[in-house]
């Protein structure tokens, strides 16, 4: 009786162990899957690139040097020059209201150093938002530091810099923790100038890709412009995705589901048919 | 509509060869079930296309025409890429099939991209035809 209670009191014990051993083992194997998961649709994601890129190239569609304007930030770099001025200039917005920066930092060749920041810079708009004239600070920029504009869809801010100063780099942006999505410029140069009258335009956005998700394909046209290898691998990946339970991007839930009736009527245009309703609007349930 | 008892109904996005394949084939079948039913309902497949394209009707109208299609109904939807809105097509989804049986009720509903219509998928899409076809 006590050799059985032993062997009973072993064998829970082994399965104890056991049980803690195969929890221990889980969160390992959801970490690898999910990290498999993210490989097989970062690969998905490089193929679609790669058909895009061929489909605007067969299309004749250039795409633009630089990407499109982002609210977050965005650099303009251009030759090293000498500068005590350097204003941004908005000339369209977005949504074409006043504009807004968040962002306006100037750095010579070669330097990290915030020149915008820097003791004796002084900043000047076209105009300041009433109700922004403190985020503007008596034109010294610091932490929290916002402009926007008086005017619709264009004015300028400013950088005055203490002394003429070799420049090179840009960084502006409307907002840098990507809350805001209005009021960016996305029609700007930047200009220059040593004495204030004379000005020389160092960058715009004018090589940049216009704003807005561009040409758009469906999935398919951009499978069909890959090659032979390309199809079949994605094929692949596609099948590998759908083995670890993640639909492809187009296989999710779409349109009437199993066991429900006829959802209602809708017109559509046939375009033919046997009943003479060729050419006419009609439902088709 | 007058004159059709609903089958299925396929919502597209474009033109794709699997998809004009799949469609030759459904005709082809429905000429037959048509043929054995005798009926003066024909039996209604519906594909409507969803698309903010304006020069899809043309490429439809020529697509008709070289093909032959007679018994699949091609439409366009009035609501364009939106598809109509009770039928909660995705805005994802390029292709959706949805196959009913005789009291209208889906049995089968299929998503897939029209470039992943491979024979595989397109023979499942046709098994699920078959059995609610007389």
């Amino acid at each position: 009786m006590r050799k059985r209670a032993l062997r009973l009191g072993l064998f829970a014990l082994a399965l104890f162990i056991l049980a803690r051993t195969v929890n221990a083992q889980e969160p390992d194997r959801k970490q690898e899957r999910a990290e498999r998961i993210r490989a097989l649709q970062q690969q998905l994601a490089e193929l679609a690139s790669i058909g895009r890129a061929r489909v605007l190239e067969e299309r004749g569609i250039k795409p633009a040097p630089r990407p499109a304007v982002k609210t977050t930030g965005n650099v303009e770099s251009f030759a090293p020059v000498t500068a005590r001025f350097v204003r941004f200039d908005v000339l369209a917005t977005v949504s074409g209201d006043e504009p807004c920066l968040d962002t306006l930092e100037l750095f010579g060749p070669d330097s990290t150093v915030n020149l915008t920041a820097t003791e004796g810079a002084r900043l000047t708009a076209s105009s300041v938002w009433p109700g922004h004239l403190g985020d503007f600070k008596d034109g010294k920029y610091g932490p929290g530091w916002c402009w926007v504009g008086k005017e619709r869809g264009k004015g300028w801010v400013q950088v005055e810099l203490p002394a003429p100063t070799k420049v090179a780099r840009l960084v502006w942006g409307r907002d840098a923790k990507n809350r805001y999505h209005d009021r960016f410029a996305t029609v700007y140069r930047v200009d220059v100038s040593e004495d204030g009258r004379i000005w020389q335009t160092v960058a715009t956005g004018e090589d940049r890709a216009a704003h807005g998700p561009g040409p758009q394909f469906s999935r398919s046209t951009l499978a069909r412009a890959l090659d032979p290898g390309q199809r079949k691998k994605r094929q692949e990946v596609l099948a590998e995705l759908r083995k670890l339970g993640v639909p492809g991007p187009g296989e999710g839930k779409s349109g009437p589901q199993p066991g429900e009736g006829v959802n209602g009527g809708f017109l559509a245009l046939f375009l033919n048919g046997e009943h003479g309703h060729a050419g006419k609007y009609r439902c088709p349930v | 509509v007058d004159g059709y008892d609903l089958v299925a109904l396929i919502f597209a996005r474009e033109i794709s060869d699997s998809l004009t394949g799949l469609v030759k084939t459904i005709d082809r079948q429905l000429e037959e079930a048509n043929t054995r039913r005798r009926s003066k309902d024909k039996l209604g497949i519906f594909v409507v296309f969803c698309s903010d394209d304006p020069s899809l009707e043309a490429q439809l109208q020529k697509l008709i025409a070289r093909e032959g299609v007679k018994h699949v109904v091609i439409t366009l939807s009035r609501n364009k890429a939106q598809g109509p809105p009770r039928y909660r097509i995705a805005r994802e989804a390029e292709l959706t099939v949805a196959v009913y049986n005789r009291d209208e009720r889906v049995v089968a509903n299929f998503v897939l991209d029209s470039e992943d219509l491979t024979p595989e998928r397109a023979g499942a899409i046709l098994t699920s035809l078959k059995k609610v076809l007389p």
